[in-house]
């Protein structure tokens, strides 16, 4: 509902609107430790450690990396893997040894020296019940199943991928950008304001202990030979922080006139970040010719 | 002597006293008299009928000269015909008839002032009696009631705007007078005489600002709209949101905390284009009057202020009309008699054409094909009718509606065959976000006798909040086709009656008491939705459908009681109970004001009042908006309770020309709601909205001061604030008190009207705010998106902004000079006028908001400050006959 309002706003507010760099001292809270990661079920984790920065910085887009920080991950509360730092696409991951297990809760502690120690807890939801994909060529639509449990509050993220198919198994080539159709989130704007997204998260509110068939809508028709939908179960930790992340990315538009303030949720304690579990699920299907 | 003349002697003797007793009331006279006065006939009836008066010359007054002529008429009858019209009395004391005077010592005068010429009653002129420095102020419906010792000879009426006027009252009985006041041509230099207005520092009532509609006008426009909210807004003690927009905050009270009535009907969103202007046409208001603090009894339901507006009656024995035309809406006013001197009507209607104009244009930018359609306007309509049956009662029905709208609706077909995209299909999708405001009101007023005026009111109000999408989907390539129909509406409806009564015993009291029932009906966030597809994929049709009724019942009294000459209280209580969900909520508002008359025309006032308020708005934290919405109270979130304490100083200089008030006030505000901080803004209210709300309280305190001259060829106000307010929450800033958002410590208003001659006049208003609070960032930090680092789509991390407390910043200073000058002309059948305004003359960027941007290239990030409104000409025309 908001992009209603925003939208509406931006448009009426034709007027020219002016920027003037402001003379108010940003401070700074201190350097704390940052914890990042998503444990995904079925794949080893990896753990970024960074150090946080002045608002006003001229460091760059890159944060500064804590290589040496002591990372220990706890499995129900008993050492779980050991974990190596490792550089991958030239960023500087810890990466653990062991890969993440369904129905477990994990801790994830990070200290380096000069800083608070910052520790981070989150259980591993549950699978996502995703099934029957289907697509046309040509076609605008693309549609699957879910099945909601009802007596949990769940949460889903959704990605679609165009795919090929290599030595036998399909592989994921690129995102699609797709929408809801808006009686499930509720952003009426969307179907207004052509608006299309790689990634949408979504609670269970509407469709909870349901069996429902999503239909999402793509930017554009479909071409490619296979699809892969990945439906990725979702923590209320989790789900909260993508949430409020989206929120705040679309506060630096600039036509944003809202603007409210929007705080990132954050599980780490003494720090920030977030750790939450995640539990993913891929259903593939061939395009229809 | 001899025996017979003994006898006759005894006789005489006796029949003497008997002659003496020989009068009664029964005796038939017979009396002639022409145009003699009164002693005459005693003298007379003396003479034929031997009946002999007894007065005092010094009490009883016999010069009146009468004409009279009875025959035969029993005797008391004659007396009464002869003495009654004087007040004297006669009673028979032994053989005599002793003349007396009634002891009558008070009558009252009552009635109605209206204007002169067009019969439009005036709310708040006064009536005074100034030989006993005693008077009154019409009430809402321009009824005045006056009781006074009978040997007062006359009442003088005025009101701002007209010419005094002074009033000979008949020598005796209670008298219903209308007094006509005539329009001044405002270049007239009133010749002011002594004691002739019932001063500032004679009222009781404090904080309480009037704004006569002709400064509305006449103060600078915003876009060439003239507005009653804005003028509101450059008084001290009220605050707004950047530029105006974000609804009204006083005496640091949030927004929906203002009860707004038209006509006695509350009015939940009183803005139009996010707060930009209200929905009041300026040409229909008769008066306007906001209440800050010492709240009389007969209001309630909100914390923080009241503001009463009124329409005009529409003139009774002429017609007129207005079109005029701004920068951005087209408007017209005709009102007039249907029926001379018996019924008149008003009626009016504004809308905003920019959209029209611009159509093309945006279609065009925003892509929306051939047949696509674009609106985006307010508009708003303003009837009512007057009808007078006898001088004892009036009716009058009236009716107000209102929408903003933004509709777009696209047509697209799509017949593209170039790879890659290939699409080959119709589209076509229309939307619609709108919200209003609907009014009706019933009233009825009613005078028992000159004492006891009541009035009896039944009213109606909505405000609806709508967004709905139709959406069709055709394929030409392959079976595929969507049709979907999403609608989301909140609403609120209030339905009133209620009875009040104003009663005037006598001089030293002033009572008002009435009762009122109020239904409200709670509908906060409906969905609705309809699927067509050939692939339905609705998770249900309905959701959050339901409302929630809830029933206000109030019982006030007030008594506005003259204890010494010096000393005035206004006593009164104010019981409300609220019924919502078989809970019941009450509440018991002492309403306590005293007035204090110090020598050299100073006076001290004070006030306590406690205020009650069972419905909140639910709103989120950055500004107010129409999604905003209305619910009940519930067992967690319970009514919000006021209680404010107001002390100050008044007076208006000897030559009437300028008042003066200085007031302190301390407040504090219970069970007060915002969203928690991660709920996210415009959830519907479902049937757990006070599981996403904490609940706190408030605190505000400060000092005002007005200097105002209302009067002359330079009219205009002088304010300054020092003020603070905030808020505590154990869940924000870890509990403890952060400033309130709209806390600006300094303010400084002022507003010049100048009249140069009947053609020129110029306005000026400057304000100055210190800044407001502002919640900036503390750090930044790396965000992530995806758990894998071999993600294909892997993007570069996010920055995230980590929020410092709430509201521990400020914006800048903000300050701002807007400027205008009206020409008139009139002409024989008609008078036009010519209105150019300035807004932010001297182009000041006030900020609206503040963000954080990122320079890549210099890999850089500030602060930066966004202003929206530059400076902002505009231009009107208007044409009244």
């Amino acid at each position: 509902m908001r992009f209603i309002i925003v939208y509406a706003m931006g448009l009426v507010m034709l007027l020219a609107a002016c920027d003037k760099e402001a003379r108010l001292n940003l401070p700074y809270e201190g350097d704390k430790i940052v914890l990042n990661t998503f444990l995904l079920v079925d794949s080893v984790a990896y753990i970024r450690v960074t150090k946080s920065e002045p608002v006003v910085s001229s460091n760059g887009p890159e944060f500064t990396e804590l290589v040496n920080a002591q990372v220990t991950i706890l499995e129900n509360g008993q050492p779980f893997s050991a974990v190596h730092h490792q550089v991958i696409n030239g960023r500087g991951y810890f990466v653990s040894d062991s890969a993440i297990r369904p129905g477990k809760i994990y801790t994830v502690t990070a200290a380096a020296t000069g800083l608070t120690a910052v520790t981070a807890t989150d259980s591993i939801p549950a699978q996502p019940e995703v099934s029957g994909l289907f697509a046309q060529k040509t076609a605008s639509q693309l549609n699957f199943t879910l099945k909601d449990p009802g007596n949990v509050i769940n949460y889903y993220r959704i990605h679609i991928y165009a795919a090929d198919s290599t030595d036998g198994a399909i592989r994921p080539l690129s995102r699609i950008e797709y929408r809801l159709d808006p009686s499930f989130n509720n952003n009426f704007a969307d179907i207004i304001s052509d608006s299309y997204y790689q990634d949408l998260v979504v609670k269970d509110e509407r469709i909870s202990g349901k069996s429902i068939v999503f239909v999402l809508q793509t930017s554009k028709p479909v071409t490619y030979k296979y699809m892969i939908a990945e439906v990725v179960g979702l923590t209320e930790q989790g789900y909260r922080y993508l949430k409020s992340l989206d929120d705040q990315q679309d506060n630096q538009e600039e036509d944003n006139i809202l603007a409210q303030p929007v705080k990132v949720y954050s599980n780490v304690a003494n720090g920030y970040g977030i750790v939450a579990g995640m539990y993913a699920k891929r259903i593939t299907c061939k395009v229809k010719e | 002597m001899s025996l017979t003349a003994k006898l006759l002697l005894g006789m005489l003797l006796c029949c003497f006293p008997l002659q003496v007793l020989a009068w009664d009331w029964h005796i038939k006279v017979t009396l002639s008299l022409n145009d003699q006065p009164l002693l005459v006939a005693c003298q007379l009836l003396e003479k034929n009928y031997g009946i002999h008066f007894s007065y005092s010359r010094d009490v009883v007054d016999l010069s009146h000269r009468i004409t009279l002529d009875v025959r035969n008429k029993p005797l008391k009858k004659v007396l009464e015909l002869l003495f009654e019209p004087y007040d004297i009395v006669s009673s028979r004391i032994g053989n005599q008839i002793v003349l007396t005077m009634k002891s009558k010592p008070l009558r009252t005068v009552s009635g109605y002032v209206e204007d002169a010429r067009t019969g439009e009653k005036l709310i708040g002129a006064t009536v005074y009696c100034p030989a006993q420095r005693a008077g009154t102020v019409t009430n809402q419906y321009g009824f005045y009631s006056i009781t006074l010792k009978k040997d007062t000879s006359s009442l003088y009426t005025s009101y701002i705007g007209y010419t005094p006027q002074r009033y000979k009252l008949p020598a005796t009985g209670n008298r219903q007078i209308a007094m006509g006041l005539q329009p001044t041509n405002s270049l007239q230099e009133i010749v002011v005489t002594e004691n002739m207005k019932e001063h500032l520092q004679e009222q009781t009532q404090m904080s309480k600002v009037n704004i006569p509609v002709t400064e509305i006008e006449a103060v600078p426009r915003l876009l060439g709209e003239a507005d009653v909210m804005r003028t509101l807004q450059s008084l001290p003690g009220v605050t707004a949101g950047a530029d105006g927009s974000g609804g009204m905050s006083v005496r640091g009270g949030s927004p929906d905390q203002n009860l707004i009535l038209l006509d006695g009907t509350p009015v939940f969103n009183s803005e139009h284009v996010f707060g930009i202007f209200s929905v009041f046409n300026p040409d229909i208001i008769k008066n306007a009057d906001l209440y800050k603090g010492a709240f009389p009894a007969r209001y309630g339901g909100r914390l923080s202020s009241i503001v009463d507006v009124s329409m005009k009656d529409g003139d009774m024995k002429n017609y007129h009309g207005e079109v005029s035309i701004s920068t951005i809406a087209a408007k017209f006013m005709i009102e007039g008699p249907l029926w001379k001197n018996k019924t008149s009507f008003i009626l009016s209607g504004r809308r905003s054409y920019l959209d029209l104009l611009m159509d093309d244009a945006v279609k065009s930018v925003l892509k929306l094909g051939e047949n696509g359609d674009f609106y985006a306007f307010f508009y708003d309509a303003n009837a009512r009718i007057n009808h007078i049956f006898s001088p004892k009662d009036r009716l009058y029905l009236s009716a107000f509606g209102g929408e903003d709208a933004l509709i777009i609706s696209q047509d697209h077909d799509y017949e593209t065959t170039d790879a890659p995209d290939q699409r080959r299909y119709r589209e076509q999708s229309s939307f619609k976000l709108g919200w209003g405001n609907l009014t009706g009101t019933l009233r009825w007023n009613h005078v028992f006798n000159q004492r006891l005026f009541s009035n009896v009111t039944f009213n109606y109000s909505q405000y609806f909040f709508l967004t709905h999408y139709h959406y069709n989907f055709k394929s030409y390539t392959i079976d595929e086709h969507s049709q979907l129909y999403g609608r989301y509406t909140s609403r609120i409806q209030n339905a009133v009656g209620k009875i009040d009564f104003d009663y005037r015993p006598r001089p030293s009291h002033a009572v008002k008491f009435g009762v009122a029932s109020t239904t409200h009906i709670f509908k906060p966030g409906t969905f609705f939705f309809e699927d067509d597809s050939a692939m339905p994929s609705l998770p249900d049709t309905s959701y959050n459908n339901f409302n929630t009724v809830g029933v206000d019942m109030v019982l006030y009294g007030e008594d506005d009681w003259q204890l010494t000459p010096n000393l005035h209280l206004n006593a009164g209580l104010h019981a409300a109970g609220f019924l919502v969900e078989k809970r019941f909520y009450r509440s018991v508002q002492p309403r306590l004001g005293l007035r204090y008359l110090l020598p050299k025309s100073w006076a001290l006032k004070a006030a306590y009042t406690h205020m009650y308020q069972p419905i909140h708005l639910l709103t989120n934290n950055g500004t107010n908006l129409p999604t905003d919405l209305w619910v009940p109270s519930t067992p967690k979130v319970k009514p919000m309770l006021s209680r404010q304490f107001t002390i100050g100083m008044a007076k208006t200089t000897e030559d009437h020309q300028y008042e003066f008030s200085l007031e302190g006030y301390y407040k504090t505000m219970n069970n007060v709601i915002e969203y928690t901080e991660y709920a996210s803004a415009f959830n519907s209210a479902g049937k757990k909205w006070d599981d996403q709300v904490i609940i706190g309280k408030g605190r505000s305190y400060g000092t005002e001061v007005l200097l105002e001259k209302k009067q002359g060829k330079t009219k205009g106000w002088l304010g300054y604030t020092l003020a603070w307010s905030d808020r505590q929450f154990a869940e924000v800033n870890k509990g403890k008190r952060y400033p309130y958002k709209y806390d600006a410590r300094h303010n400084l208003e002022l507003t010049v009207i100048h009249q140069f001659n009947k053609n020129w006049e110029i306005s000026a208003g400057w304000q100055f705010s210190t800044g407001k609070p502002l919640t900036l960032p503390v750090a930044s930090y790396e965000g992530i998106q995806e758990p894998s680092p071999y993600d294909p789509q892997l993007p570069v991390p996010p920055r995230v902004d980590e929020l410092g407390a709430r509201n521990q910043f400020r914006t800048s200073n903000i300050h701002r000079l807007d400027l205008s000058v009206t020409y008139t002309k009139k002409k024989r059948l008609w008078t036009k006028s010519w209105n150019l305004s300035l807004y932010n003359a001297y182009n000041q960027k006030n900020p609206f908001y503040y963000y954080v941007k990122s320079d890549p290239a210099a890999k850089e990030r500030y602060l930066v400050q966004k202003t929206i409104f530059p400076i902002l000409p505009s231009i009107s025309y208007s044409v009244k006959f």
